[in-house]
């Protein structure tokens, strides 16, 4: 048994609200898989599946629809271990779009109760919020992933992409896309060795993907619905309708960093993603390179060509 | 005037064109010759063949002069709406308010296919980024850039949520470009929980009724958003009056489909088959004229049925086929290679049944939407396909995967899956690029293959 | 009762002369394919008659498959190759339920009804993509400046099987140049791209893979092939006897049953 973990990759399931319930949250970044994806399918999404079939590393798992993918993918997972597929609106200017979010919220209360979870009272999701919370405005983002192992002693999964401090002499890089996995950290450790420093990490395992800080008022009033309020309405990404939060940051994050050249990584088969290359290009003023993983995993050779033609272009 | 149904060129159609003039048939305003398209540019209906009746011209050239229509509409200052993914839902609305038309950008995706052989359109799909990997759908991009096949809409909306990642990524490169779109979310349907009340679907489905009131609220924010642009309300009268005749037609369809995917002989051929289905989800811009298109393709079918005529031998294969194809030469094809049509699956089977009438009319739209094919597990669809395969007596299934599909590469596995386990009717997965020349040779080999399979299997 | 099978395959054609009462084959032969499809059938039919002390009137039947079925004019009529694969490994191995077929440029996979019926119940194959095919392999033998006959040499001595895609024939392509200019040995690149090839093969095999698996087809003659479908399937695979007549040899059985 794996004593409470709940696997989930979503960012936008909130660690607080399983462990509001006693459970550990445990976000899995995939690591190489035995049985490799077929054409068309996710990489990122099928490694996951596996990973998290794993036994002993998960009681139930958590799929959002965030993905297409990821959705079906939750369809194969029922098979064999308890599984909840979470909608997580498209659209998020609406009040029924985050009534939908607090409703699944609730929804995933009822399915984390039947792994042993417990109902938290507004004062216990309330501590456990400003506890998450503390930790993400004092810390770095290896600190969250720190916290959530010790939390729970699960399986640790960091996040493959440690940001390196702004060094002279380097290039400015941010990296932007969709989830990594394990098997993808050389990434960053090519970029260092080619002279890149990466000063913004927004991919979806990145910091693009922590939620804003909780309103301390809020927290107190209505935990839920700041929760709620946190996750739904300020994390950026391509499958938002519309995408304009992802714009809107990337813009004021290139300016404010001053990124100097942009590496935009997606899973093969990715259409979100893919179909943000070439706007990004237009409207950010930097260069862009687009690399695709999951194709196989001793593709290095033509990503690393793609990253070195990067560098060279910046320089 | 009525020769025995055949399946024809286009250039014999020229000639049973004038043969039928002189016979003095009555002809629709969209009516003439079917070459008359080729020559406007829709070059590669050469490549095509069609059923050789009257009521087959009248539904290809009501299909074929849709652009005009919508330009005509909107000199006629007529409110045009762009609706987009949903497959059968918002366009009910639009048409319950006077003087709007509802189309689908969508359809576009048959552009390079059947229409204006200029590819011009996925070039500038190719420019925006949107390149080949994606659905077919992007034609739409280059659609929306020209002007050519449509007009501006008025107003344009599109279900995201439970829907394929590259068409939502379409639509908002689309809007990235200026245009705006209002977005409504369809949720991916789920079992009731515990909780909560089971409501019955369309399709004999079953979803939470906290689902069909957030989708209903969905829908009434997309028809104060109609109200706004038309200048009407959409009132509960005009609903119902719209679903009333969006049963009509759906009633039509459902004869038509039961006739043809059960005569013994094949009365009607695959390609005016799809042709008719889609029908049911944007009326080609003119509901009424549906109705008269689809009377017609009715009354000749029955006439066929009951001299036990067809355009196919008796013994066809009788396959029933998955999802829609973006080259519509693989209709021809599988009855080329011994095969016929017996039920269909084209991801819009909720557009053909019933939308209920014993509950409020905003309820029932959001009960419909929310027994569309795409937003539920894949497990419901093999149901529904295996439903429909029993009762139409099909001996095979053909699982056509829509090239750059999210959705195809993982659910027609899953589909073929649960159809081998719960039956002994052969599955086979084929891909249909939007162009099959390239592909035709192998595309025949499989075809071919599962008309063998079958005829093996009967006589073993 | 005499009948013959001509398999127009994309690579290679194959033709089998069959004596249908005694359920025996009397001839079969192998020729690389030329772009005069006909031309080669003729020839090949011809010698393989004069071989076996036959006249063209003692065929009572020929039934041409596979790609180039439909140029061949000694036939009279055609069948395709999943039809004609699955008699001829019904007739060779009687217990098979599953069937893989390699060819230059498609793979199959069928699944078969319980014997005796040599029916099919359903079959995959692959997209347009070449991966998981022959000409896979010859991408690969071009590249790694050697021939198809010696790759199973090559991939026997494989040390590490290298990791490369399944999933493009193009991209496979680069990460071979890739692989070879890091060093990687030539026999750990065939090894590793023959389990790409059994990778893909698994992809189109599904849920439902009932065992006797029997492999067939050009491909099945390359050692180290069987064993990498054994690895990917997790299932034991038994090579077909006669591997690249399988669908020659079951047009000629299918082209005696149609005259009874």
């Amino acid at each position: 048994m794996a004593s409470g973990i709940v696997a989930y990759s979503s960012p936008f399931v909130p660690a607080e609200w399983i462990a509001a319930h006693r459970l550990t949250p445990l976000r899995l970044t995939p690591g190489p898989s035995v049985v490799a994806a077929g054409a068309g399918i996710c990489p990122f999404a099928h490694d996951f599946l596996q990973a998290s079939q794993v036994p002993g590393v998960a009681d139930g798992v958590i799929f959002t629809t965030t993905c297409d993918q990821m959705r079906r993918f939750a369809e194969q997972a029922r098979a064999s271990l308890p599984t909840f597929l979470m909608n997580v609106p498209a659209t998020w200017q609406t009040t029924e779009a985050v009534g939908l979010y607090v409703a699944e919220l609730r929804r995933m209360s009822e399915f984390l109760i039947t792994l042993g979870g417990h109902a938290p009272t507004a004062e216990e999701l309330r501590q456990t919020m400003e506890a998450f919370d503390k930790i993400r405005r004092n810390g770095s983002f290896e600190s969250r992933a720190q916290w959530e192992k010790d939390r729970g002693g699960a399986a640790g999964d960091t996040l493959p992409m440690n940001l390196a401090s702004s060094e002279k002499g380097f290039i400015r890089i941010a990296l932007v896309g969709g989830p990594l996995r394990k098997q993808d950290a050389w990434i960053a450790e090519h970029l260092q060795h080619a002279g890149a420093t990466i000063v913004l990490d927004a991919t979806e395992t990145g910091e693009r993907t922590l939620p804003a800080p909780f309103d301390e008022a809020r927290v107190r009033t209505d935990p839920l619905a700041e929760l709620a309020r946190a996750y739904f309405l300020t994390i950026p990404d391509a499958f938002r309708r519309p995408d304009s939060l992802l714009h809107d940051y990337l813009s004021r994050e290139v300016q404010a960093r001053r990124i100097r050249g942009i590496l935009l990584i997606r899973c093969v088969w990715c259409d979100q993603w893919h179909a943000q290359v070439a706007r990004i290009k237009d409207s950010l003023g930097v260069p862009v390179v687009e690399i695709d993983l999951g194709q196989d995993d001793h593709d290095t050779p033509r990503i690393k060509t793609r990253i070195d033609s990067l560098l060279d272009m910046v320089r | 005037m009525n020769e025995p149904p055949a399946q024809i060129s286009l250039e014999q159609w020229h000639h049973r064109y004038t043969s039928l003039r002189a016979a003095g048939f009555h002809e629709a305003p969209y009516g003439g010759p079917l070459e008359r398209h080729f020559t406007a540019g829709d070059y590669r209906l050469a490549q095509l063949r069609f059923d050789n009746s009257a009521a087959a011209l009248r539904l290809w050239n009501f299909l074929l002069t849709e652009t005009e229509r919508l330009f005509a509409a909107q000199r006629a200052g007529k409110k045009i709406i762009g609706t987009m993914k949903d497959l059968g839902t918002v366009p009910i609305m639009a048409y319950a308010l006077p003087d709007t038309i509802a189309f689908y950008p969508d359809g576009t995706w048959w552009i390079p296919c059947i229409m204006r052989q200029s590819t011009r359109d996925l070039a500038i799909a190719d420019s925006l980024g949107i390149d080949e990997s994606f659905c077919p759908v992007r034609a739409m991009l280059g659609a929306f850039e020209t002007h050519q096949h449509f007009p501006p809409p008025d107003l344009l909306i599109c279900s995201v949520g439970a829907t394929c990642d590259d068409f939502s990524a379409i639509a908002q490169r689309l809007a990235s470009r200026g245009l705006a779109i209002l977005w409504w979310e369809i949720p991916a349907r789920r079992t009731p929980e515990p909780t909560e009340e089971a409501i019955a679907l369309p399709g004999g489905f079953l979803a939470g009724g906290r689902q069909v009131d957030f989708v209903q609220a969905e829908l009434q924010r997309v028809s104060a958003a109609l109200a706004k642009t038309v200048g009407h309300e959409v009132t509960d009268a005009r609903l119902a009056e719209g679903i009333t005749a969006a049963n009509r037609i759906r009633d039509m369809l459902r004869q038509l489909r039961n006739l043809v995917f059960t005569a013994p002989r094949c009365p009607l051929p695959a390609l005016e088959m799809l042709i008719a289905e889609m029908l049911a989800i944007h009326y080609c811009s003119d509901r009424q004229q549906t109705q008269e298109v689809l009377g017609e393709l009715l009354a000749e079918v029955l006439r066929r049925i009951a001299v036990s005529a067809g355009t196919l031998p008796a013994d066809a294969v009788r396959v029933f086929w998955v999802n829609p194809v973006a080259d519509l030469q693989a209709m021809n094809l599988l009855e080329e290679c011994g095969g016929r049509l017996c039920g269909t699956e084209f991801m819009f089977c909720h557009a053909l049944d019933p939308i209920p009438t014993d509950v409020a009319p905003m309820e029932a739209l959001a009960r419909m939407a929310l027994a569309d094919p795409m937003i539920g597990p894949s497990a419901d669809r093999a149901k529904r396909i295996m439903h429909d395969v029993r009762q139409f007596g099909a001996e095979a299934v053909l699982i056509s995967r829509i090239p750059g599909a999210s959705h195809c590469a993982l659910e027609g596995s899953a589909i073929r899956a649960i159809i081998q386990r719960e039956s002994n009717v052969p599955v086979v997965e084929i891909e249909v690029p939007p162009l099959n020349e390239g592909v035709r040779a192998s595309l025949r080999t499989r075809l071919e293959a599962l008309v063998e399979t079958v005829r093996r299997r009967r006589t073993s | 009762m005499i009948c013959a099978g001509i398999d127009g395959g994309s690579r290679a054609l194959k033709v089998v002369i069959f004596d249908v009462a005694a359920q025996k084959i009397l001839a079969s032969a192998v020729r690389d394919q030329h772009v005069d499809h006909n031309g080669l059938a003729e020839e090949t039919f011809g010698a393989l008659l004069r071989e076996a002390g036959l006249q063209r009137s003692d065929i009572k039947r020929v039934i041409a498959t596979g790609y180039a079925r439909n140029l061949i004019k000694a036939a009279d009529t055609t069948m395709t190759e999943i039809t004609c694969h699955a008699v001829g490994v019904r007739f060779l191995c009687p217990q098979a339920m599953t069937v893989i077929e390699i060819g230059g440029q498609d793979s199959k996979l069928l699944r078969l009804d319980p014997p005796p019926a040599s029916t099919v119940r359903d079959f995959a194959m692959n997209d347009r993509c070449a991966a998981g095919t022959g000409r896979f392999l010859e991408v690969v033998a071009a590249r790694l400046d050697t021939t198809l006959s010696e790759l199973g040499s090559l991939a026997e001595r494989a040390a590490s099987p290298a990791a490369i895609s399944s999933t493009c024939v193009v991209f496979a392509e680069t990460e071979i140049i890739g692989l070879l200019a890091s060093g990687v040995a030539r026999e750990d690149i065939v090894a590793g791209v023959q389990n790409a090839i059994a990778t893909r093969l698994t992809a189109m095999a599904g849920s439902h893979l009932e065992s006797p698996i029997l492999f067939t087809g050009g491909v099945a003659l390359i050692p180290g092939m069987r064993e990498a479908l054994e690895r990917a399937l997790a299932n034991p695979v038994t090579l077909s006897p006669q591997p690249q007549i399988t669908g020659a040899l079951g047009a000629a059985i299918l082209a005696g049953r149609s005259i009874k």
